[in-house]
């Protein structure tokens, strides 16, 4: 990710008009060009998808493209849970990055 | 920077908090739009401050279901303790009768999550747009009044969904650490949520300019009563509204510091132009 950021800053440092993107976790954003870059490029962040617990299951690292029911997934055998979403399908980036997480209440964002 | 949606960099990974949890009480109950009256006393009960409960939680959605059915009333309800099937705070819902659906049960977080899937429209055009305002009952039946005035103008339109949503900004968030702008003595507040979809282009003009129209009109509403609140959830703004300003002068301007700061470039700003940015 990284790489691409930096290539695609250059060229938008030389000329702001050559390059637009967007970037996409779960694609459920229905804001034009939030989820992806229309005649641009697309950073498609669901291959980063990697869900690791902690060894004393106290913090779950979780890629920005891993869909929250993934997430549950892994967690309910574990008799844990997390502030995220509540429907299946939405993704975990742009879902924190827009300010919330449900559930329970108390942790909410 | 929570809040902050695409305008500075891009996330790769996120470490969460858990919460110890097992099987819960969760579910959707459906009902006639005769439950309207109970339906809107038991909200404001449940939005009560002295009846909070952390682990109660409801949405309430009211639905134009088409011309025979007409206008049906959906809680969405969860209560994240183990082993309660009738928790006081969720209890005036689950005993309003008729009900045409009931999926509450125990279950676990997954098997609620892709309940709820099953009820998003699929691969049609959609557009949110939300408001915010502290609940009183007659505001919140006048809400319910315009919005349910405004379905003659789409009822035709080809695979309608028209929904009205309520949800609880849990009384935590406001003076948390994060850009969100919401004051510690905010107070208890409704997020409300028009999710509208369809499914042609040839609507697009009419379903958005319902939605603006109506928002407009519940603003009036709301700021007449003295109840509004200018945060509005980015993640349910419609693009003719403006999130990140409505966090306050003083987040925006910490948000727009940040930015300066990390991409005085502006690549994030200019590059990335969807989603809604500081710069504008």
């Amino acid at each position: 990710v990284s790489i691409a950021i930096a290539t695609l800053s250059q060229i938008h440092n030389a000329n702001a008009n050559d390059v637009q993107f967007a970037i996409r976790s779960g694609g459920h954003s229905p804001v034009s060009g939030a989820a992806n870059g229309n005649g641009g490029v697309t950073i498609d962040m669901r291959s980063m998808n990697s869900i690791n617990v902690s060894s004393d299951q106290s913090v779950v690292a979780v890629g920005a493209g891993t869909i929250w029911d993934q997430v549950y997934e892994k967690l309910d055998p574990m008799n844990l849970t997390v502030a995220g979403a509540r429907v299946a399908g939405l993704g975990v980036g742009g879902f924190l990055t827009g300010g919330k997480a449900y559930h329970p209440f108390r942790y909410f964002l | 920077l929570k809040g902050g949606s695409n305008n500075f960099g891009v996330v790769t990974r996120f470490d969460l908090e858990t919460i110890a949890i097992g099987n819960f009480l969760g579910g959707v109950v459906v009902y006639p739009v005769s439950t309207l009256a109970t339906q809107q006393a038991a909200f404001m009960k449940f939005m009560d401050p002295s009846n909070f409960d952390p682990h109660a939680a409801v949405i309430q959605a009211y639905v134009y279901d088409g011309p025979a059915e007409g206008v049906l009333v959906s809680n969405d309800m969860e209560y994240t303790l183990p082993n309660i099937s009738t928790p006081p705070a969720l209890s005036e819902f689950l005993s309003i009768q008729p009900q045409y659906l009931n999926t509450m049960r125990q279950g676990p977080q997954l098997d609620f999550v892709t309940e709820q899937a099953e009820y998003q429209p699929t691969n049609a055009r959609g557009m949110f747009i939300n408001t915010v305002f502290s609940p009183t009952l007659e505001v919140y039946q006048e809400i319910f009044s315009l919005w349910n005035e405004t379905i003659p103008q789409v009822s035709a339109v080809t695979d309608l969904g028209y929904n009205l949503v309520f949800q609880r900004i849990p009384s935590t968030v406001p003076g948390a650490d994060n850009s969100l702008g919401l004051p510690a003595n905010s107070g208890s507040l409704v997020l409300l949520q028009l999710s509208n979809s369809w499914g042609l282009a040839t609507d697009d003009a009419l379903m958005t300019g319902v939605a603006t129209q109506l928002i407009a009109d519940i603003e009036k509403v709301t700021k007449a009563a003295g109840v509004y609140n200018r945060f509005q959830y980015l993640n349910y703004a419609a693009q003719s509204q403006t999130p990140l300003d409505n966090y306050g002068a003083a987040s925006k301007a910490n948000l727009v510091a940040v930015s300066k700061k990390y991409d005085p470039q502006g690549v994030f700003q200019t590059g990335v132009p969807g989603g809604f940015k500081l710069s504008q």
